[in-house]
């Protein structure tokens, strides 16, 4: 399993970085949630698994039985959850941003060259920087 | 240890009150403003008494006692007399602000300057050098703020920017030096550190972390060569400069030299290092205060001057031990604060603070009261006789000229000189600026209507101990200051017809000299000195700055995470490379149930690779959830039934919500990525993807025995009585984290609602012609009929989930996230508006409910005496025979599932109802 695991990680890890570099809202929606999927089964496959396991649930288990770690369960039980509510939070972004500007784009192409730096045009560019209300940082 | 607590937190208790009572009325904030200082002064008072004869009390404080770290306080002589000057000279502050800025005193300038205040408070009571360095950092950033307070003005700015970069490198030093020398000493406590001194002086690598301590002191206070920012921190108003400037921030730095004295002033580096800093420092600053045009500049130089003279002392008595130095640290507090005070009122009676303007006009007849407080301050900075200036200066000469042999050396050279230059800076604060040849120009100022008394009040009472110690030396010193020694009395103090008295003299007769030529002198040419190469600094570190940003941020967001990405995965690998331990060569392992596993790896793996490719909107989402189902699969094979339910029930509802939300925005409408960024995107991707991968195996195929997870194994019965070790650790042992994770996620709930709401506020009127969820034509009969039904029989497998959590796979997560997608199921199949009509009611309180439920299943055990979160059981015999087990963990769980439901209702109700 580990190592079938971790090919699993991998992958996803990496279509789901591919969709968050998209410039679309929707797909970087969708490759949040594959991202969040990916480090999830991460922290699981990275606490490893013993040899014969068994689920660390105490009654009824047999005797001396290898139990699975319960605490990387426990953390990745609420990651799931907690990334149930930003991927919420980031579809909700996501349409609001349609609604206000009229496209699922997260940026527009860059226009402006590296210029001199004066405090103005640093202020200009800091602001060109945060116009589009993107998520992709969340 | 409560007025202790008091004199820490009032301050800050106090900003906060001024700040939101800023907003109704900023003169009433200045009024409740005066309350902080003034509890200080009065708490101050009663501890002084009791510390004044050199008792030291250490009142512990538990901090992280598993690192050994606490927060110790301390309460001794130093300490408390630094509490009482911030204490009475904040008090001036406070009261003159609300005079001399009125109106312009926002909320802002009070909570920054109490906030300070209390972090100078917090370092002067710490015993704890973390805590001392924690108050010390807070000094660092609200005194920044405060310099740049009129922060549309660009010399403020910069007057910010260079105190705050070279006070927080600085800050960094000592923090370097602190963690040094508790490695040396085995101990943050100041106290336990004085103790060992013997052994940490002969450690060698005392010698570094000395000198990192210095250099955070130095920055501190401004020693040479860092002397240029308090000058440049000139652009805060008067009562700012005042206060940072003389009682508090600059003297931080000194007064850490006390708190380390009695650690390091036997090392040999002490005296040398201390002296040459201190007293370059006094010269470099008093030729800059002879050169200076702007009366305000000329303070700051002389103030520099001053802590070149505290610094040169603490150097100094390492070998004549202590004496005086709380008269000299007192002496320039006073005086300086009301000078600083001054020159704030002569700027807004004058209307400047020119020295070429003020020289020639004869100010003396309109401001006798103000000529002569000028006076007795000048006095002060000469060290002329009749006030405590005198007294102060007297000590510095026997100080430097202590030593058995090398009285008149160098050192008292120096010091001589720098006294010449301070004598004459001194004249031309009072002389130049009172008296002169021309009618005073009333016409430039404030009309004296105008200008309160308290401008001037204020600064007299500041210099009233100047003279009472200047004209009754031997009572006030004595009987007030530092009972602990011994000290001449009455005119004794002046009958010494030595060495020190003929410097005396000669210092004023030469400083009269040159005073007469003072133009020639501040004509010299100077060469460049730090300041420009701090300057460049600080430009430097911007424009590196703005070039981060630029190549980093400016292709939008897929750079920015490419970088991002691409650094940290670096750092992994080569953590992984430099540091990996390569552990016994593990045999392929290839982990159990490989035969099992590999159907959903390839069907996973498959859908995600699809998902990424191909363009149907629709097709992409879906097979997002096959990878989504795929993952419970494997959390299956990894033997967590509770994950796999959750996972299971999270898709289902994340799959709803993106259906949901797809109808409200059209297929992304550009062409897809050109085919160059696809390879570069591509690539970082499969890179990050690799070395994920490439460390979850390494990670993953070590199987330890020990660890952290198994004490919780063997704990979950005897400490929590349950059986599903999983939802023990999430209700029980973690229960903290789980409440946190609750409020965030009603966090994102709120945000989204928010969006979404606002939104709709504006568009107007679209709310009522809105199509519901499902709009009547995708109803269907048996869909409706089952969503109906499945809704009670969710919840009640909800609770049946939720009440054997404890022991078998359940509990409040899973049980909330099944009955909200009987909800989704619901409202899909009837519409958004039949569901909320029905259990609106409900569900909208849900999350509020459930996350005071949860607090109070915590706070009961606060109630009973334990620590929050514990929980309590009990078994309760039934009726029919056989036992309840009912437990406080029960009534955390139902909060816990409240605020499940509630958040995922209202999230989906938001995104179903705002289908227009």
């Amino acid at each position: 399993v580990i190592a079938l695991s971790s090919l699993v990680v991998a992958v996803i890890f990496a279509c789901g970085v591919y969709l968050l570099l998209s410039r679309s809202t929707q797909w970087v929606a969708i490759g949040f949630i594959l991202l969040s999927n990916a480090v999830n089964l991460f922290v699981l496959t990275a606490s490893g698994l013993p040899a014969d396991p068994v689920p660390p649930l105490l009654m009824g288990a047999p005797e001396g039985a290898a139990f699975a770690d319960p605490l990387p369960q426990a953390f990745i039980l609420t990651a799931i959850v907690i990334g149930l509510g930003t991927a919420s939070f980031l579809l909700a972004l996501a349409a609001r941003a349609h609604r206000e500007r009229g496209t699922d784009r997260l940026w527009e192409a860059p226009r402006g060259k590296r210029s001199t730096l004066d405090d103005d045009e640093i202020a200009e560019a800091d602001g060109a920087q945060r116009e589009p209300p993107g998520g992709g940082g969340v | 240890v409560i007025s202790l607590g008091l004199i820490i937190g009032v301050p800050f208790v106090v900003a906060l009150v001024a700040l939101g009572l800023a907003q109704h009325s900023r003169r009433a904030a200045g009024a409740v403003a005066l309350v902080a200082p003034a509890t200080v002064t009065a708490l101050g008072v009663p501890l002084w008494m009791e510390v004044a004869g050199g008792t030291v009390w250490v009142i512990p404080v538990e901090f992280i006692p598993s690192l050994g770290m606490a927060a110790n306080l301390r309460v001794d002589a130093l300490g408390v007399f630094f509490v009482l000057l911030i204490g009475i000279v904040g008090l001036a502050i406070v009261q003159f602000s609300r005079h001399y800025l009125g109106e312009k005193a926002t909320g802002g300038y009070w909570a920054l300057l109490l906030a300070f205040m209390g972090a100078m408070l917090g370092i002067v009571v710490s015993d704890s050098l973390v805590l001392l360095f924690v108050f010390w950092e807070i000094t660092t950033i609200t005194s920044a703020l405060l310099i740049g307070l009129e922060f549309g003005n660009a010399e403020a700015r910069r007057g910010a920017i260079q105190a705050f970069l070279v006070t927080a490198l600085g800050g960094l030093a000592l923090l370097a030096g602190i963690v040094l020398i508790a490695q040396i000493g085995g101990s943050y406590q100041l106290s336990e550190l004085t103790e060992s001194r013997a052994a940490i002086l002969a450690d060698p690598l005392h010698v570094p972390a000395l000198l990192l301590i210095l250099l955070g002191a130095f920055t501190k206070s401004a020693q040479f060569p860092f002397h240029f920012w308090l000058p440049g921190a000139m652009a805060a108003p008067a009562p700012v400069s005042a206060f940072l400037h003389s009682a508090t921030m600059v003297k931080a730095g000194v007064f850490l030299l006390g708190r380390f004295f009695p650690i390091f002033h036997e090392s040999e580096l002490w005296l040398p290092v201390l002296a040459t800093v201190g007293l370059t420092t006094f010269f470099v600053g008093g030729w800059h205060a002879v050169r200076a045009w702007d009366l305000k500049q000329l303070l700051a130089h002389s103030t520099v001057a001053y802590l070149g003279v505290l610094t040169a002392l603490y150097g100094f008595y390492a070998r004549v031990g202590l004496q005086g130095e709380l008269l000299n640290i007192m002496n320039h507090a006073l005086y300086k604060s009301a000078l600083f005070l001054l020159v704030g009122w002569l700027e807004k009676a004058t209307g400047t603070r020119d020295l070429a303007v003020l020289e020639r006009e004869r100010w003396m007849r309109r401001e006798p009261f103000a000529a002569v407080l000028f006076g007795v301050g000048a006095f002060a900075m000469a060290g002329l006789p009749f006030v405590l200036g005198f007294m102060a200066k007297e000590t510095f000469y026997t100080a430097v000229a202590g030593g058995p042999v090398e009285g008149l050396t160098l050192a008292l050279g120096l010091a001589t000189l720098a006294s010449v230059l301070a004598v004459v800076y001194a004249g031309k604060l009072f002389v130049g600026t009172f008296w002169g040849w021309e009618h005073a120009d009333r016409a430039r100022g404030y009309p004296r209507a105008q200008i309160s008394p308290w401008l001037l009040a204020v600064p007299a009472v500041l210099l009233l101990p100047q003279v009472i110690g200047g004209v009754l030396p031997g009572w006030f010193l004595g009987g007030v200051l530092e009972p602990g020694r011994v000290w001449p009395t009455g005119l004794a103090v002046w009958q010494h017809l030595d060495v020190k008295l003929a410097l005396s003299l000669g210092i004023l007769v030469f400083g009269t000299a040159a005073y007469l030529r003072w133009h020639t002198l501040a004509a010299l040419p100077l060469p460049p000195g730090p300041q420009r190469l701090s300057e460049g600094l600080a430009q430097g570190s911007l424009r590196h700055a703005t070039w981060v940003s630029f190549a980093v941020q400016r292709g939008g967001h897929p750079r920015f995470i490419s970088a991002t990405l691409l650094v940290a995965m670096g750092a992994m690998v080569a953590g992984m490379l430099l540091w990996g331990e390569p552990g016994e060569v593990v045999p392929l392992v290839l982990g159990p149930d490989v035969r099992l596993a590999w159907i959903p790896a390839v069907v996973v793996c498959a859908a995600a690779v699809a998902a990424a490719i191909l363009h149907g909107r629709i097709v992409k989402v879906v097979l997002m959830a096959v990878v989504g189902y795929g993952m419970a699969v494997f959390y299956v094979l990894f033997r967590a039934p509770d994950l796999a339910l959750t996972q299971l029930l999270v898709e289902t509802i994340s799959l709803l919500l993106l259906l949901l939300i797809f109808r409200r925005i059209p297929r992304p409408d550009q062409p897809s990525r050109p085919i160059g960024r696809r390879v570069a995107h591509a690539s970082v991707a499969g890179i990050s993807g690799l070395a994920m991968g490439t460390l979850a195996w390494l990670s993953g195929s070590h199987w330890v025995e020990r660890r952290s997870g198994f004490d919780q194994l063997a704990l979950s019965v005897p400490e929590a009585a349950g059986y599903n070790v999983v939802n023990v650790i999430l209700v029980d042992f973690r229960g903290m984290d789980t409440l946190g994770e609750a409020v965030v996620l009603g966090i994102a709930m709120l945000g989204a609602a928010a969006l979404f709401e606002t939104g709709r506020q504006r568009a107007g009127g679209g709310r009522r012609r809105g199509v519901s969820a499902s709009g009547p034509g995708m109803r269907s009969l048996i869909l409706t009929r089952v969503g109906h039904a499945a809704l009670p029989v969710a919840v009640v497998f909800a609770v049946y989930l939720l009440l054997r959590g404890h022991n078998h796979p359940g509990g409040g997560f899973i049980a909330g996230l099944v009955t909200a997608a009987a909800l989704v199921l619901q409202a899909l199949s009837s519409g958004m508006e039949f569901t909320r009509r029905r259990l609106g009611f409900l569900i909208r309180p849900a999350f509020a409910v459930g996350l005071l439920l949860a607090i109070a299943a915590g706070a009961i055990a606060v109630g009973a005496g334990d620590a929050f979160l514990t929980h309590y059981h009990a078994y309760v015999p039934m009726p029919e025979g056989g036992y309840a087990h009912l437990s406080t963990t029960l009534l955390f769980d139902i909060g816990i599932y409240m605020v499940v439901v509630g958040t995922a209702a209202v999230t989906l109700s938001i995104f179903a109802r705002g289908a227009e």
